[in-house]
This record gives structure tokens, sequence and C-alpha cells, in this order.
């Protein structure tokens, strides 16, 4: 076994930094209402003498007297636990073991995908690269225990020179010489310990063990014991859920749509790992945006087959977005996928082939869908009527159709065009006109249905071609006063 | 006087000149840098460079009447094109395609992928058919593009279906024979004493100057309407002759000679 811990620093920061950066002074600001303190600072309010555990305050006199010079914003445990959750669905794409820790980050069990992902490198480049792309960033620290990784991962983060152990007897000698706060004690052990002259990692193993878990506790000897691998060290599963949703707030507003697609990548990016690890992909999605003053717009996207990744979905929202008036600026950007369908990888050809640039049918459906909307892009299909304008139904193109039974090769001559409604044709001396006389090729063929439906036709339609040499599909209704229509167009 | 030397002798030795390019040696030229679907029609392959509609080229076909076979024409080659599997797409075609027709024709009406667009969206559309390379073949009405289909409209057009290898063929009415166009090929489609004549207005190589006469329609109606159709050649023949006149026109200025490496060098 391998473990992989992945320590979050700054967890609420990130999460508002990966919407966008902010030119401007930011403080997550957390504690009581009356006197709240600052939880995290970014980099241009640190620059200012911002610091953690600071009155909020004081952090306001330190950037500047203009209120707005600094932004506060409230700190939402519920949204940082759902980015963590959302965050360990992603990560469920690199291993079945993944384990989020609350204010702290993720531990993943590594050992059975080293093979898959050719190696540990190249695992930790790939995760570290995912990780960058969803906007996060992360200290990685690798170990046989999961105990020892989040050592080390926060060891990284505390900016010493670690570097990752795969083997477990040479785990102890590996984090003895770092440093006790890393094991996360509460102070009433580590103070005492500190005071004994205890200040390294392996001087605590070092101690008696009788004489420790008398002074100490049982619990905190465990913890070593697990650190090094003497006590097992099992961990709760993770199950991914069956539905997605994933949010990012932005602290500014924005106008634009276009402006919204950056963030969304991330979203969508974050979805598509929920689905790899999943071995699914959604037909249908949505985009949730929250508008100034609580309104909120929902868009369903839909694709002709399943898809997962977030290149073409973003890209079919880009479609969809650059069409859409935003009826207030946004706030917050939401991504939301229910029914998770069975996704198959399509293989690519090795070789060039004929449609060499081909992107493919569904491809090409989805895209006319996003911008045109789906009642312009159709097809039809034949349904067994007797009536012209009974025998087709208009469906969409995304629907896959099951294919009809072959079908019976017309006995009478049928135009490439039908009109949608006849057109009634002008007469002369009882004879048809349609830009001049016209004369008749073939015909009649009775057609006579539909007294069932309230709408009975008897018709008798024939070909005939007028002087310009059109040739058109006409018919003489018996019924509603005897007249003469244009039905169909032999192009 | 030594590159008078240099320079060939006789007017054989010239013709022989690779930079001297004749107007006779036409279909034989194009048929290897064109690949052609055959059209079905005798007399029309062999009067189109490469014996057949071009692939991956904007072809115009330039009528003023529906319904006098202007989709029959193409239909043989279309079921050729999608016998592969591969759809066709009418972009913002005149009326409904009629299901049971266009399945007796062997069309899959699954891969028949219509759309209603107009405007610069019925450009957008085409283009995105056409580079995809997922159909293989794409009809445009280019009526309801209007004002937006100019010559750049049209080079994009071009070189979307150069990318896409599709078989692409764009109706526009024949007010459209003087607008320059780059498409390859284009042909004036008009009905006389029943039958389909197509004029090559423009083709790789030497054009066919005279009218070849089609039948997509069945042919015993064009026995049946001869008669009648017979006044309506008075209507039909005025379009005729712009055509023949430009294209051999634009043959013998070409077979003049082609400006390259002359005898001054």
């Amino acid at each position: 076994m391998l473990w992989l811990a992945l320590y979050l620093p700054e967890w609420p920061l990130q999460l508002v930094e990966r919407a966008g950066k902010d030119a401007r002074a930011c403080v997550i600001a957390d504690g009581p209402v009356t006197r709240p303190v600052v939880r995290c600072a970014n980099d241009a309010a640190r620059a200012r003498g911002v610091s953690p555990d600071m009155p909020v305050a004081a952090a306001r006199a330190l950037v500047g007297a203009l209120a707005d010079e600094l932004v506060v914003l409230q700190r939402s445990t519920a949204a940082e636990a759902q980015a963590l959750h959302n965050l360990a669905c992603w990560a469920y794409q690199f291993t079945p073991v993944v384990v989020p820790l609350p204010a702290e980050g993720l531990i993943l069990d590594i050992g059975a995908s080293l093979r898959l992902y050719g190696g540990l490198r190249r695992l930790l480049a790939r995760i570290r690269l995912g990780l960058a792309e969803l906007g996060y960033r992360a200290e990685p620290g690798v170990a046989p225990t999961p105990f020892a990784a989040r050592v080390l991962a926060r060891a990284r983060h505390a900016g010493l020179p670690v570097r990752a152990c795969t083997d477990l007897a040479a785990l102890p000698e590996h984090i003895a010489r770092l440093p006790l706060s890393l094991l996360a004690w509460p102070d009433e052990v580590t103070n005492p310990l500190q005071a004994l002259g205890v200040r390294r990692i392996g001087h605590c193993l070092a101690l008696p063990r009788d004489g420790f878990i008398r002074r100490f506790g049982a619990e905190r000897r465990r913890d070593l014991d697990r650190a090094i691998g003497l006590v097992a060290d099992p961990q709760p599963a993770f199950v991914p859920p069956d539905t997605f949703a994933s949010r990012t707030e932005f602290g500014f507003e924005v106008a634009h749509a276009p402006a919204l697609l950056f963030p969304l990548k991330r979203l969508l990016q974050e979805l598509e790992g929920f689905l790899r690890g999943r071995g699914a992909g959604v037909q249908h999605w949505h985009l949730l945006l929250e508008h100034v003053g609580h309104g909120s717009t929902r868009l369903t996207m839909g694709l002709v087959a399943p898809e997962r990744s977030a290149e073409r979905l973003l890209a079919l929202a880009h479609e969809r977005l650059v069409r859409t008036a935003l009826a207030a600026p946004v706030l917050a950007l939401g991504v939301a996928a229910e029914r998770l369908l069975p996704f198959e990888e399509r293989n690519h050809s090795l070789l060039p082939d004929p449609g060499r640039h081909a992107i493919g049918w569904e491809h090409l459906v989805d895209k006319l869908v996003a911008r045109l909307g789906s009642d312009k892009v159709y097809r039809v299909q034949r349904l067994d009527a007797h009536r012209p304008e009974c025998a087709w139904q208009q469906v969409g193109a995304a629907t896959p159709q099951p294919r009809p039974p072959a079908p019976s090769s017309p006995y009478r001559p049928r135009p490439l065009w039908l009109l949608r409604t006849p057109r009634a044709l002008l007469t002369e001396h009882g004879q048809p006109l349609c830009q001049g006389r016209l004369s008749f090729l073939a015909g009649p063929e009775r057609i006579e249905s539909g007294w069932w439906d309230g709408q009975p036709a008897r018709r008798d339609y024939y070909v005939a071609r007028n002087p310009r040499g059109e040739t058109f599909w006409i018919y003489h209704e018996y019924r509603r006063g005897q007249a003469w229509y244009l039905h169909g167009v032999f192009a | 006087m030594a590159s008078c030397a240099e320079m060939p002798s006789t007017i054989e030795d010239l013709l022989h000149h690779p930079a001297v390019w004749r107007a006779g040696q036409f279909a034989h030229d194009v048929q290897g840098a064109q690949e052609t679907v055959p059209t079905a029609h005798a007399a029309l392959d062999e009067a189109l460079p490469g014996g057949g509609w071009p692939l991956g080229a904007l072809t115009e076909s330039l009528v003023n009447e529906a319904g006098v076979g202007e989709l029959s024409l193409f239909l043989p080659a279309l079921r050729t094109v999608c016998a592969g599997g591969r759809g066709i797409a009418l972009v913002a075609p005149p009326h409904l395609p009629h299901a049971r027709a266009w399945e007796a024709a062997g069309m899959a009406l699954d891969r028949l992928l219509i759309i209603d667009a107009e405007g610069a969206e019925l450009l957008w559309s085409a283009e995105q058919i056409l580079r995809s390379g997922a159909c293989a073949a794409v009809l445009i009405w280019a009526g309801a593009a209007g004002r937006a289909l100019d010559y750049r409209a049209l080079q994009r057009l071009h070189l979307a279906a150069s990318k896409g290898g599709a078989l692409c063929v764009m109706y526009r009415g024949a007010s459209a024979q003087t607008a320059p166009s780059p498409a390859p090929l284009r042909i004036r489609l008009a009905a006389q004493t029943g039958t389909l004549h197509v004029w090559i207005l423009k083709c790789r190589g030497a054009p066919c100057v005279k009218p070849i006469p089609v039948q997509p329609l069945p042919a015993h109606w064009a026995a049946a309407a001869a008669p009648a159709a017979a006044a309506a050649l008075a209507v039909s023949v005025p379009h005729a002759p712009a055509a023949p006149a430009t294209a051999a026109m634009a043959t013998a200025c070409r077979s003049l000679r082609r400006p390259g490496r002359s005898g001054l060098a």
C-alpha cells in the first residue's frame, strides 16, 4: 500500500481564488459577528501586513481608510465541505480509495494505480496538473501509511525538504527528523513534550512505550504506531454519489457571459474527473447562473450521446452562452448533472482516414443544436398513413431513432418535396393553373382516408407540369368545395 | 544572343513546355487532382472534368424553376457518397422532404439532417457541417442567406468543403450567374421540351459549350408533356445563350497562352 496525502492549504481562500484572481486585497472572515477574525488573507492583503487571526477591523485599518479597498468574505464551512467532497469525487478517477479529511485535504491509496499510470512520478505529475486545471493547489506527501503521508504533506507545506517514502522499513527513519508539531496533536500533549526536550518525531518514538502511554495516553502512542505501520489504520470508504453538483462563487460581479467560460471550464473539468471515476457520461446537464438580487437562470444542455470531455461540454456551453443575454450580473456559477449514463470511449484510428477531419455526427448535431435550437435542426420519419400530410413526423436530431421497417417501394410516384400545407391553385375553365396552364403527366391516384379522425380527405392526385417545365404533385379535393391544391414538387 | 540559343526552336517544342497549358487537355489533367463521384448520366460524366460531380469543392447550381428535376439530378451521386453510412445535410431547403420519396430513392432518413436557418446562421451551419466531414453530402439553398452571401462567404464555404471532402451543392437563382464566384464548377439548369438541360458555365479545364440534356425525372413524363411544353421553349431559351457565349469567350482567352516563361527570357 502506498498513500498519497494532498494537503490543501488555505482551503477557503482557494475556493474564492479558483473563480478568477482578484487584484484587490481579500480576506476570509470567521468568528463572532461582533468581532470577526481574519482566517485567510490573499497575497495582496498579506503584502499590506494582514495576517491570519487578526481582527477584521485591524485588517481594514492596515489596508486603507476606504472601506471598499478590502474585500471581506464570510467563511462558509458548508461550501468548503461540499468543495472537498467534489474534489474527492474528482480524485476517484485515480483510485477507488479516497478519503476526504475536513480542514486538511484528501488521502488516496495509490498503490494499485502506479502501474496503470506509469509510475509514481507520472501519477503525481498528472494529479498535480489536474489540480492546477481545477484551480487548486495542494502539497503532496507519499508514504506507506496514511498517517505518515499526512505528516509528510504537512512538512512540505511548512517548507521542509521531504521526499516521498515508498519503503515501510525506512519509514521511521524517514520521519524521525521531522518536528513534533507536524503530528497535529493538541497543545496539552505537545507542550509538555517540548518542555522535556522532545522536539522531533524520532525522539518521541524512542521514548519508553509504557511510560509514554501512562503519561500521554494510549491514543497518542497508537498514532505513532499507525504512522510507522505497527498498527493497522483502516480508513472509511468513500462512496461517490450518483449525482454531481458543483458551484463556485466569484466574490465580484460578472456582467458578460464570455467571462463565465473560465470558471465554467474548471467546473466542467471537475465533472469530467467525477465521470471518469464513475465510468459514466452525461447526456443532459444544467448550468446555473446565480444573479445579483437572488434571481437565477438555469440552462439545460442536451447532447446526442453521453459525453464527458470537459473540452466538448465547454464548446457547446460556449455556443449557448454567447447567445444568452444575462438577465443581471452573475455572482455564482453552478454545474449539475443528475443522470449518469454508461460511457464508452471510442477508438481513434492511428492512420488518417478519408474523413480525416471528421468530428463525428453526434458532435456536429450537438454543435448545431446548441446554436440554432432543437426545433431548427431535425430529421423526418415516415409514418404509415395514406394522407401524405399524415405520413411523416418531425423528430429531433438528438433523439435516437429506431429504424422503421423497410419501406414498401411506392407504387405511384412521390415528389421529393412536400409542402407543409397544401396551396390552393387558381383555375381557369375548371383547369388548374400554376404559373401557366398545367398539363397532366400521370394520375389520377385516389386517396380517400381519414373519415375517422375528423380530417377526411377524398382526393385525386395528379402529376402535372406547367409551361416552364416545373413538375408538381397536385390534387383535386372533392370535399370542401371541389378545389385544386398544390401538394408537392418533383424537384 | 546567348539566350536565343536556349529558346525552343519549333512551335511543337514550345507546346511541350510545362508552363504552356492547352485548353484541349482538360479532363485528363484534372482527373488525378480532383476526386469526383459519377453523375449516372453518361453525357454529363463525359463533359465534367474528372468524370463526375467534384467532391470537396463547392458546386453552384443555378436554377430559377422549382420542379425541373434539379434535386433528382444529384440523387444517384447522393446514393453513392452515402453508401458508407455517412449522412446528408439539407441546409434551408425550400420545402419539407417527403419521407416516402426519399426512402424510395434509397436514402436513409435517420441520416438526413434538415437545418432551417437563414442569413448568417445559414452560412455558419453550412460551414460547420462541411468542415466537420460528418456528412457525405451537403445541399444548400442559398435563397434564404440573403445579403450575407457574398464572395467571401462563398470562399469560406469552398474552403470548408475542401477540408471536409463532401459533395457540396449550392442552389442559387440564375441571376447569380453574373456575380463572381470561387466555385470551381458552376452549372445552369433549365427545362426545355420536358427535358432538363445542363449548361456548364464554369469548370476546371475547357467547359462544354453545348447544353447537355439529362432526364432525372421519369422519362415517360417527358414524352407525355412534349406537345404542351413545346410552347415553353420561348420561356426557357432566353437564359441559355448568355452561358455558352461567356464560356466560349473564356475558352478562347485561356487557349491563347498562359503567362509563364515567355520567349523574352
